[in-house]
């Protein structure tokens, strides 16, 4: 795994404060300010105008990867901003009482550079600012409060607190230059995943496994033509499903030159499909055509 | 029966599968060109199923409303229409928009969400609702084509400034971000999906009590699955060559299609399938976007950055993963 790549050569270094958290901020923001639309659709279905199951996040909300929320822009600070946790704020040392869910929110801290957070200049506040620190709700003392609480004044306290795992503290740099990787090659990566899959329950397999050890060929039929999939049984589980014919309208012969073909899965149904613009019936069929003869259900 | 990873004897899982007796609620609809279905695992009531997907719904249609680039009374087309000044947005217009702009920043441009002219001139350029061909709003291009480098944004006002006459393409974030949407609406509920084209958002267990069980296209065999996930909370995005191909006749259309590399000037040829597993849908499918267009090795760099793991397929259907997504794999 690359890391710490050479930044691309032109223009400055890139600072991001990690996709994955940005879009958990823009989807805060969104819902935040449409809840209004939705719960006068919910009104027109059930004529009460309130819904029960609706929980307005009008403070940041809890999530198990820690959240970034964007800063109200009203340019003065944090002022209106709280801790969900401390309606009556007191200028303790102890967080604030856990919510019921494992990680509580705790903290929001301007990241203006004070805190350790990846400050941005250039970045707006809004784009930039607040890190949600997430704190175990336990009784552990906290020598360094992570929680912004308003002090005597009114004015919130900005503690420092370490980012959650989610931010990138480490510049995300896309590189641009030759950069090495090692790629596992396809015959590698069919073994560890067969060594992932049939490892951890290997014990029980090898006792309850439902399939008979062998090698079994199954057909399913679709509207594009036939699937003839080869199923192989070891230890009692499958540890390859190989299509191994074809008679669907695409070519046979492109069927026989996949190397690198990656099918191997325990059970022949799946609830949906990913980038699907086809179904799955025929494949499933052949496989469940295949794991019958091997004595499973 | 098929062999499945099961969890140990747990009471909760005894009573899912008692609760699994209660009829999932589904309902699918149509937006964004294409089928949107949600289903939920023992609402508790029927009521609450259809309110909450009812409210789950409301969120993809104003998304469209905002981000319809094909629709001329969108709030999109209408900001295409005043080049050069700071035009107050709507926060799910900006929203996206600076989401987009900042996948596209992280990628290098990669990702680039100022395309919707290219693309329209590609052959997507057709309104599904009526399918009727839409006019390009914008002159023709002179000199460079536009890139994410030409939308300046504002979060103090809110508004989009655009520096150039540009149309944004916003599909990919778009999707997500309502799928994360309606996810929240969603939220009283331990176990549902959503799904939008392929896209798919999954809380909690099937209602066979294990973890959502998840296939991954086959981007060459149409009845195929390349691999097959199991997955609990998380959004999985796919992004293939084979789902919609540049309409004959367009500029070059052989082997092209609806993803396009804009430094090539072309569709990627290097991936024919991205998937990527992430907390939002609409990181998922910004990301895979993103990725497919990077390349089997950038792409995984580029997604190991973003702390988010994936599985990029080449035509010789040669996989290439981050190095956490064996453990997906059923």
């Amino acid at each position: 795994m690359a890391r710490g790549a050479k930044p691309p050569k032109r223009g400055p270094s890139k600072i991001t404060h990690g996709l994955v958290a940005l879009s958990s901020a823009a989807i805060l923001a969104v819902y935040t300010v449409g809840y209004v639309r939705t719960e006068s659709a919910d009104a027109q279905l059930n004529g009460s105008g309130v819904s029960a199951s609706r929980v307005i996040a009008a403070a940041p909300v809890v999530l198990s990867t820690g959240t970034i929320v964007p800063l109200p822009t009203t340019g003065s600070g944090n002022s209106g901003f709280f801790s969900p946790n401390t309606p009556t704020p007191a200028p303790t040392a102890t967080l604030p009482a856990a919510t019921p869910t494992a990680n509580a929110v705790a903290a929001a801290v301007v990241a203006t550079g004070t805190t350790g957070a990846s400050p941005t200049a250039a970045a707006t506040r809004s784009a930039a600012t607040i890190a949600v620190a997430t704190a175990t709700p336990t009784n552990a003392p906290a020598p360094a409060p992570a929680s912004v609480m308003t002090g005597a004044n009114g004015a919130p306290t900005l503690v420092p607190f370490t980012p959650p795992r989610a931010i990138a503290t480490t510049p995300a740099v896309f590189p641009t230059a030759t950069i090495t990787i090692t790629i596992t090659p396809p015959t590698a990566t069919h073994a560890a995943i067969a060594t992932t899959v049939a490892a951890a329950p290997a014990a029980a397999a090898a006792k309850t496994g439902k399939y008979t050890d062998g090698s079994y060929t199954g057909t399913g039929t679709s509207r594009r033509g036939d699937i003839e999939v080869t199923v192989t049984v070891q230890g009692g589980k499958i540890t390859s499903a190989e299509i191994t014919n074809c008679g669907t309208v695409y070519s046979c012969a492109r069927i026989a030159a996949l190397p690198g073909q990656v099918i191997m899965r325990q059970s022949a149904t799946v609830d949906r499909v990913s980038g699907a613009t086809y179904s799955t019936q025929a494949y499933q069929l052949a496989v469940a055509d295949a794991l019958a003869q091997a004595g499973g259900a | 029966m098929p062999s499945r990873k099961r969890v140990a004897h747990d009471p909760t899982r005894a009573d899912m599968r008692m609760r699994a007796v209660i009829a999932p609620y589904r309902h699918a609809a149509v937006f964004m060109d294409t089928v949107v279905s949600v289903e939920i695992i023992a609402p508790p009531t029927a009521a609450a199923g259809v309110s909450a997907v009812a409210r789950a719904f409301a969120h993809f249609r104003e998304v469209e409303a905002r981000c319809n680039r094909f629709d001329p009374t969108s709030e999109l087309r209408a900001l295409t229409a005043r080049v050069g000044e700071a035009v107050p947005v709507s926060t799910v217009l900006f929203e996206a928009t600076r989401f987009a702009l900042a996948v596209a920043a992280a990628s290098d441009g990669a990702f680039d969400p100022t395309l919707g002219a290219t693309l329209a001139r590609r052959g997507f350029n057709r309104d599904y609702r009526t399918g009727q061909t839409v006019d390009a709003p914008l002159p023709p291009e002179s000199g460079e084509t536009p890139s994410y480098h030409d939308v300046r944004l504002d979060p103090t006002r809110r508004t989009i400034t655009l520096t150039r006459p540009l149309l944004l393409d916003l599909g990919a974030v778009a999707k997500g971000m309502a799928m994360d949407l309606a996810a929240r609406e969603l939220a009283a509920f331990p176990d549902y999906l959503i799904e939008a084209g392929g896209d798919v958002r999954v809380r909690g267990h099937n209602a066979r009590g294990e973890a959502w069980q998840i296939g991954i296209q086959h981007p060459r065999e149409p009845d195929a699955v390349f691999a097959t996930l199991a997955i609990t909370d998380a959004a999985v995005c796919t992004s293939g060559d084979y789902e919609r191909h540049a309409p004959v006749g367009s500029e070059g259309s052989k082997g092209e299609h609806h993803l396009f590399d804009p430094h090539a000037g072309r569709s990627p040829r290097a991936i024919i399938s991205a998937t990527v597993i992430a907390p939002t849908a609409m990181a998922a499918d910004a990301l895979s976007t993103a990725a497919f267009v990077l390349g089997p090795e950038a792409g995984i760099v580029f997604l190991e950055q973003q702390g988010v793991d994936g599985l990029l397929v080449t035509p010789a259907l040669k996989p290439y993963t981050t190095e956490g997504f064996a453990r997906y794999f059923l």
